[in-house]
């Protein structure tokens, strides 16, 4: 392997491992379900490594890698059919032992399900991921106002709908 | 509630692990990533191609000059020969047999279609 090779690789499986939690969220927002996470992600990743590339920004540049290739994935399966499944917004631990944490998880999960696509994306990535509302936009393509926009209305009805568990959860 | 406290609230829930199995075997798969390495894939850098741009341009503007390629355009028809007209071939025949191609008052001009005198 040559040295480039070898060192963009190190560099993204640093990558990886520094900002996994957002990564494995967004990438089974997008996939659906772990196992398919899992292989969207090592594909990402190869890509990246193969391509040698070093982007100014390496999170937003691999968050939207990441997408491109869910999105291309979907319509591979199903043509004409880009967008996201129910099961989506089901990342979120469900195994835990504390009773009340995973009820927590399940209303959670229920709500963000219940979001439209373009809602539930933002709200992963500025949550889970970190992401700056530019660098949002810049991943999903939308302008940052429509971001903004949504992330508000996706906030506004968790809480509606969250409202009961809030309390319990700030407590 | 406020945006922030609920913003608190969903960042702290868990998020669902991969399988540890399945996730090392990911990264073994990046780290032995490699670009592959064959001819038709090669980047060239931009120097290289721009070089090679200009060799191709400069032997494309000498070649004619050099005689490297053989010109095909038709020279010694009567089309040529009225387009771009060329000094005059002189034959002289010393000893003819049958008839002189050419004399003092009509020299026969190989590069035009003439009527041949004879004497």
């Amino acid at each position: 392997m040559s040295e480039s090779s070898q060192r963009c690789a190190e560099e993204w499986t640093r990558f990886y491992l520094e900002n996994r939690r957002g990564i494995i969220a967004f990438a089974i927002s997008q996939a659906g379900n772990a196992a398919d996470a899992a292989d969207l992600v090592q594909d990402t990743l190869v890509r990246l490594v193969r391509q040698e590339c070093a982007p100014d920004d390496p999170s937003a540049y691999f968050f939207r890698c990441l997408r491109n290739e869910a999105i291309s994935r979907r319509r591979a399966r199903r043509p004409n059919a880009a967008a996201l499944d129910s099961a989506a917004a089901c990342f979120h631990d469900a195994g835990i032992c504390d009773v009340e944490l995973r009820e927590r998880v399940t209303v959670v999960q229920g709500a963000l399900s219940a979001l439209p696509d373009a809602q539930r994306e933002t709200v992963v990535l500025r949550i889970y991921a970190e992401m700056t509302f530019e660098q949002i936009a810049g991943i999903l393509g939308r302008p940052l106002g429509t971001v903004t926009s949504h992330y508000a209305r996706a906030l506004e009805a968790l809480r509606t709908a969250l409202e009961p568990e809030v309390d319990d959860v700030v407590q | 509630m406020s945006f922030n406290e609920l913003e608190r609230a969903l960042a702290g829930l868990p998020v669902r692990p991969l399988d540890p199995a399945r996730e090392a075997r990911m990264l073994r798969a990046v780290l032995a990533a490699e670009r592959p390495r064959r001819w038709w894939t090669r980047r060239v850098p931009l120097w290289q191609a721009a070089l090679a741009g200009a060799a191709m341009v400069g032997l494309a503007l000498v070649a004619p000059r050099l005689a490297l390629i053989e010109r095909r355009d038709g020279a010694g028809t009567p089309a040529a020969a009225a387009k771009s007209p060329r000094s005059p071939v002189v034959v002289r025949i010393d000893a003819p047999i049958v008839a002189r191609a050419s004399s003092r008052a009509h020299p026969l001009r190989l590069s035009e279609w003439t009527t041949l005198h004879t004497e």
